[in-house]
């Protein structure tokens, strides 16, 4: 996500539709991304990226440049993809509704013998979406965030507001928990 | 550092590139010489790193700027006409906030002034006694006529019952 100078923000702020346009062109890719590799849905996406955005535009005019807009935008994204992600997993849970599995990108082991019928680029999803699929939620933000927007690990600490140490305990448990869904031979 | 710190920071700094210059240089010697953390090291790029990297970014799709649009302009637009919206300033006391506590008492006190002449007034209270009392007597009076008729054995119902005994 590139950085939006302060004189736009400011005429955003002011509603401006037009510079608050330019601060979704500069982010929108971003929000959507992580949004939807966190929900692993793309209406989910949609929908987060809508509220990600709505809440930026509201609350702009109590936005004081202490920290960049970049790190707030990351922040709000990270909740609110979070919650929809609780939210869809609590559903999952209570339902088991097959269908509504099939139609979220996140696949079972069973319907991973049906990834040979996707092209490429649906295989590669399908599997990462798969392995993210083994991770919590905390460990799901952090390796989403630096792993689909290259964060460091300070912009993700700052974003999720959690310690340095706690972003690298997270992504390491993250990785072991991949690593040993991998060796167990279903990711091949 | 032992395998099992290597493999730690296998797992986060190095593979992220926040490892300093020492510690980077520390596990490219200690991978050069243990076999089972290179093969480690190879594992973790094969089937943790590699999926992220063979997936593409996703545009998002062009109709969610235009609800954005949309939800922004639905909800900066004048909800009532200004007109109306004076009026309803006004009753809801917006222009006359710093008024507001001597109207509430005002009203308050005129209320009770109100209450209180109704009440004290001595015409209305007579006239209203004189007539319910008259009322009271009418009845009293057309009871006792009805008894005393039927008593006299003067009450006729023009019944057809009646003119088949009577």
């Amino acid at each position: 996500m590139i950085d939006i100078p302060r004189e736009i923000i400011e005429q955003a702020s002011a509603g401006n539709t037009d510079a608050f346009e330019k601060i979704y062109k500069a982010a929108s890719g971003f929000v959507y991304n992580v949004a939807l590799r966190i929900t692993n849905n793309q209406q989910e996406a949609e929908e987060v990226t809508q509220d990600v955005f709505l809440k930026v535009y509201h609350n702009l005019r109590n936005f004081e440049f202490r920290s960049s807009l970049k790190t707030w935008v990351y922040r709000i994204t990270a909740n609110t993809a979070l919650n929809a992600y609780k939210r869809i997993s609590r559903v999952r849970n209570r339902t088991q509704d097959l269908e509504s599995v099939e139609n979220t990108m996140v696949f079972s082991e069973q319907a991973d013998k049906d990834l040979i019928k996707h092209d490429e680029q649906k295989t590669n999803e399908a599997a990462l979406a798969l392995l993210l699929d083994r991770l919590n939620t905390d460990q799901r933000s952090c390796i989403v965030l630096r792993e689909i927007e290259g964060l460091s690990y300070e912009e993700i600490a700052r974003a999720l507001k959690i310690n340095i140490n706690t972003v690298r305990s997270r992504l390491k448990r993250a990785r072991e928990a991949m690593a040993a869904f991998s060796q167990g031979g279903i990711v091949k | 550092m032992n395998c099992e710190k290597i493999k730690a920071v296998l797992m986060t700094d190095f593979m992220d590139n926040e490892c300093s210059g020492a510690v980077q240089e520390e596990v490219v010697a200690h991978l050069k010489a243990c076999g089972e953390c290179r093969s480690f090291e190879q594992l973790l790029r094969r089937k943790v790193w590699q999926p992220f990297r063979a997936i593409k970014a996703v545009k998002p799709p062009e109709e969610i700027w235009q609800r954005i649009k949309d939800s922004i302009e639905a909800a900066q637009a004048p909800r009532v006409a200004p007109g109306w919206s004076r009026i309803l300033d006004l009753l809801r006391g917006n222009y006359l906030s710093g008024w507001r506590p001597v109207f509430g008492i005002s009203t308050v006190m005129v209320a009770i002034l109100v209450t209180v002449l109704v009440v004290q007034s001595p015409l209305s209270r007579n006239r209203l006694v004189k007539e319910s009392l008259q009322e009271k007597s009418d009845y009293l009076l057309s009871l006792h006529h009805s008894l005393t008729q039927d008593m006299n054995g003067d009450a006729d119902f023009d019944t057809t019952i009646e003119h088949y005994f009577f």
